[in-house]
């Protein structure tokens, strides 16, 4: 539920603000996603849901082809999960994981966004860390 | 387990609608469109809040900034009086022939105010959605314009939202007139558009910098960029940073 708020309000939220502020909301969403997936060994109907509902926000936003990343990209992404989740990684390299594979996936939209970032978004990404941590604590894999 | 088959069953209704929008794109952009229209809907109390709030801080501003804010407002005008007298000025050219063969004035071109929903930054893609659709009469290939100047053509339509494709986009292709003499641009995804082909092949190019290239709509010249050379090819400049705050759509007679 706290997901499916946050998806919201930052579906509203995107496209109000200067480009690095869009940026880094189209990374939460991106981040959401890959939390869906990576948080747990076994993909349940809730987590791909919300998977599906973010991702499906993020190719409008995109313009991308509707429903690719559920029905393909997944794909990957699942193995990577069994990756993950099949050795006893530490909470922060999980972290680490899922931020830098957000992180890559936004470059790989638009590699200009590289030379655009300032110190302001270097801090509100570490939030983006700290709240991906504290949900891996309370929700992570049981 | 049970979870799982519910997962499953959720991924191959995906798999049909992701086949389906991927057959017919027409209802992917629909979705599109009518998503960007849900998302105008439940931001407008977040505006309107916002709005008195901002009016409400606006009271407590200095003097200074007021007055500092004036005169921007001032210079806004004076550039938008400016363009209409261009506007004018172009009509006016043609007025008295017009009248002769038709027994009337050249009639001005309808147009309507749009406002951009959702990227105004054009950071991932080189289109945006404007808030107003075929039932504000509004059509596929309809002008978008800031003052003379082109910003973009409407690609598809929805009832309250359109998709615009902008000069820049690779997607953006256009008869333009430069010299008196037809040829043919497409955007590149970067800030000019390049020559496609002459028109009439027997045509040579023959500008010159800073020439003005403009597309005829009816009576009116749209200005859509300045010549420029880069590695000895002419290409048409445009604006590094659009003004995306008053576009306006000129809508067909």
């Amino acid at each position: 539920m706290i997901r499916l708020l946050i998806i919201f309000f930052l579906f509203i939220l995107y496209g109000n603000f200067s480009s690095n502020l869009n940026n880094i909301v189209l990374l939460s969403l991106i981040n959401i996603a890959f939390y869906s997936i990576l948080r747990n060994k076994n993909l349940n109907f809730y987590d791909y849901f919300i998977f599906i509902f973010n991702s499906f926000l993020i190719e409008v936003i995109l313009d991308m082809p509707l429903f690719f990343t559920s029905v393909i990209l997944i794909i990957p992404i699942l193995f990577m999960n069994y990756i993950i989740n099949n050795f006893s990684f530490h909470r922060v390299i999980k972290v680490l994981i899922i931020f830098f594979s957000s992180l890559i996936t936004l470059v790989l939209l638009n590699n200009k966004i590289l030379f655009n970032f300032n110190f302001f978004d270097y801090v509100l990404l570490l939030l983006i860390m700290v709240s991906i941590f504290v949900g891996l604590v309370n929700y992570g894999r049981q | 387990m049970i979870n799982n088959k519910k997962a499953f069953i959720l991924y191959i209704i995906c798999f049909f609608l992701f086949a389906s929008f991927f057959i017919f794109p027409k209802y992917s952009n629909d979705t599109r469109l009518f998503t960007f229209y849900l998302k105008e809907k439940i931001e407008e109390p977040f505006f309107y809040f916002g709005q008195n709030i901002n009016n409400f801080l606006d009271t407590f501003k200095k003097n200074t900034d007021l007055v500092k804010k004036n005169e921007q407002l001032l210079k806004r005008n004076e550039f938008l009086q400016n363009v209409n007298d261009y506007l004018k000025l172009t009509t006016s050219k043609y007025n008295d022939q017009y009248k002769v063969f038709h027994d009337a004035n050249i009639p001005i071109p309808k147009s309507i105010g749009v406002r951009v929903i959702g990227d105004r930054n054009l950071t991932f893609n080189k289109s945006f959605i404007i808030n107003k659709g075929s039932q504000n009469d509004i059509k596929v290939s309809n002008y978008v314009i800031d003052g003379n100047e082109i910003i973009g053509r409407v690609k598809s339509v929805y009832l309250n939202t359109s998709d615009v494709v902008t000069v820049k986009s690779i997607d953006y292709g256009e008869e333009v007139i430069i010299n008196g003499q037809s040829y043919i641009v497409t955007g590149t995804n970067n800030d000019y558009l390049s020559f496609l082909r002459k028109k009439d092949s027997s045509q040579e190019y023959n500008f010159s910098k800073n020439q003005t290239a403009y597309v005829k709509n009816n009576s009116i010249n749209l200005i859509l960029g300045k010549i420029d050379f880069k590695n000895n090819n002419p290409i048409i400049y445009t604006k590094y940073n659009f003004n995306l705050d008053n576009l306006r759509v000129i809508l067909d007679d």
